[in-house]
């Protein structure tokens, strides 16, 4: 036996189209602030949300999902058989097993694609494009579909004034696929377990729920003031990381598309970037809340539907939430 | 610097006050909780913050949860503005 194990030659990735969904039922500031206490006025000015849009019984979680995986390989010009990967990010997915991924892949048409979730809260859109990157630079697949869905309003306790006004629905997707040009640079992430308390369930299946069956209904729980701090003071630092690993520098980054947790820390990551008047700043949240791991993907799809930018472009993601988690890349917009 | 007076903290609650529901710290404040004076747990961080900044003294994430009233800030500050100083 003389032969040599053999793995592909390095390659480049980008993404080449994006697909979103959007749950059909609007729901404005007016509909939930009585109920939680709250003025129209205060919700908009602490969150910058003016409406959000809930899913109904019929949008679960693989309906999104596929909608917008869909379009994103229509987009892309990709067809699902030539996906190799199906990667879900999802805090939502409620059944747990079988994953997220595997029914979307099943319902496309991938028939030759591994599928798998992962779970990293807000930040997991740019966590599953930086796996989504590197199984098509390493050659384990031709063409990734990362997809980032979310139902926050199943695990959302409608009465709780911190939580119900801010998170909502929807669901976004990309596919990335092997590319002449670097078109997604090198992730920056990390994840700080000593934060945990700041965002996270309130409850569980063990022991909670298999001790006492009459047990409440685990919901999401979160001290907003821990993100807001955390995530002001953290996030720049970790966006200009990306930047750095990409080999850029911030004045070169024309599109910024943070995670859509709060306007007021957009605005504050922003400042401490110093981004200039010139770079546009994806404020999707105005319109459809907190949508986790959807967020990004749903933000740049509404900057491109509205041609504020347009492909080719360097756009800095950021990702960040319960863990704590977080991830920022570059890439080039599809 | 070295101690930190209830008009000290009157100065940074007015300047970190909702602009649209303006709140009279005039009379007895220190004892009336923060969200009953109009206060909502980002306005207390951004007290605290103010305070970080301004006398270079850290507030950790406990610390400023533990902060339910102006007087929970006073108490806190002070012992450690006098350890600082001395």
């Amino acid at each position: 036996m003389t032969g040599r194990l053999r793995v592909p030659e390095p390659r480049c990735s980008r993404i080449l189209g994006l697909g979103t969904y959007r749950p059909s039922r609007v729901v404005p500031n007016a509909e939930l602030a009585a109920r939680l206490g709250l003025s129209e006025a205060w919700i908009s000015k602490r969150s910058g949300i003016t409406s959000r849009r809930f899913a109904t019984d019929e949008e679960t979680l693989p309906f999104m999902s596929v909608a917008a995986g869909g379009k994103a390989l229509a987009q892309a010009g990709v067809a699902p058989e030539q996906i190799g990967g199906v990667v879900a990010a999802t805090t939502t997915h409620l059944t747990q097993m079988p994953s997220l991924a595997s029914e979307v892949a099943f319902r496309l048409g991938a028939t030759a694609a591994g599928a798998f979730d992962v779970l990293a809260a807000c930040a997991g859109f740019p966590y599953a494009v930086a796996l989504g990157s590197d199984l098509v630079r390493a050659g384990s697949a031709d063409h990734v579909l990362v997809i980032g869905a979310e139902r926050i309003t199943d695990i959302l306790d409608h009465d709780d004034p911190s939580t119900a006004f801010l998170f909502a629905d929807g669901a976004g997707a990309v596919v990335i696929g092997p590319s002449a040009t670097p078109g997604i640079g090198p992730v920056a992430w990390g994840a700080d377990g000593s934060r945990s308390s700041a965002v996270g369930m309130t409850g569980y299946w063990t022991p909670d729920l298999r001790t006492d069956a009459r047990a409440p209904w685990p919901v999401l729980g979160m001290a907003g003031w821990k993100v807001f701090r955390w995530a002001s003071e953290e996030m720049a630092g970790v966006a200009r990381r990306a930047v750095e690993l990409a080999g850029l520098t911030l004045d070169e980054i024309e599109v910024f598309v943070p995670h859509q947790a709060n306007m007021l820390i957009i605005d504050a990551i922003c400042g401490q970037l110093g981004l200039g008047s010139e770079v546009v700043v994806a404020r999707d949240i105005a319109e459809s809340g907190n949508t986790s791991a959807a967020s990004i993907p749903l933000a740049m799809g509404r900057l491109l539907e509205s041609d504020e930018i347009h492909s080719g472009q360097r756009a800095l993601l950021i990702g960040f939430g319960s863990g704590l988690v977080y991830a920022a890349q570059v890439v080039e917009v599809p | 610097m070295s101690v930190f007076t209830t008009d000290d903290l009157r100065n940074i609650m007015r300047s970190s006050a909702d602009e649209d529901a303006p709140v009279s710290l005039d009379g007895d404040f220190l004892d009336t909780r923060f969200d009953e004076l109009g206060y909502d747990s980002l306005a207390v961080l951004e007290i605290a913050t103010r305070i970080q900044q301004d006398y270079h003294l850290p507030m950790p994430d406990d610390a400023v949860d533990a902060m339910t009233t102006p007087r929970d800030v006073i108490d806190y500050v002070n012992p450690r503005l006098q350890d600082l100083s001395a």
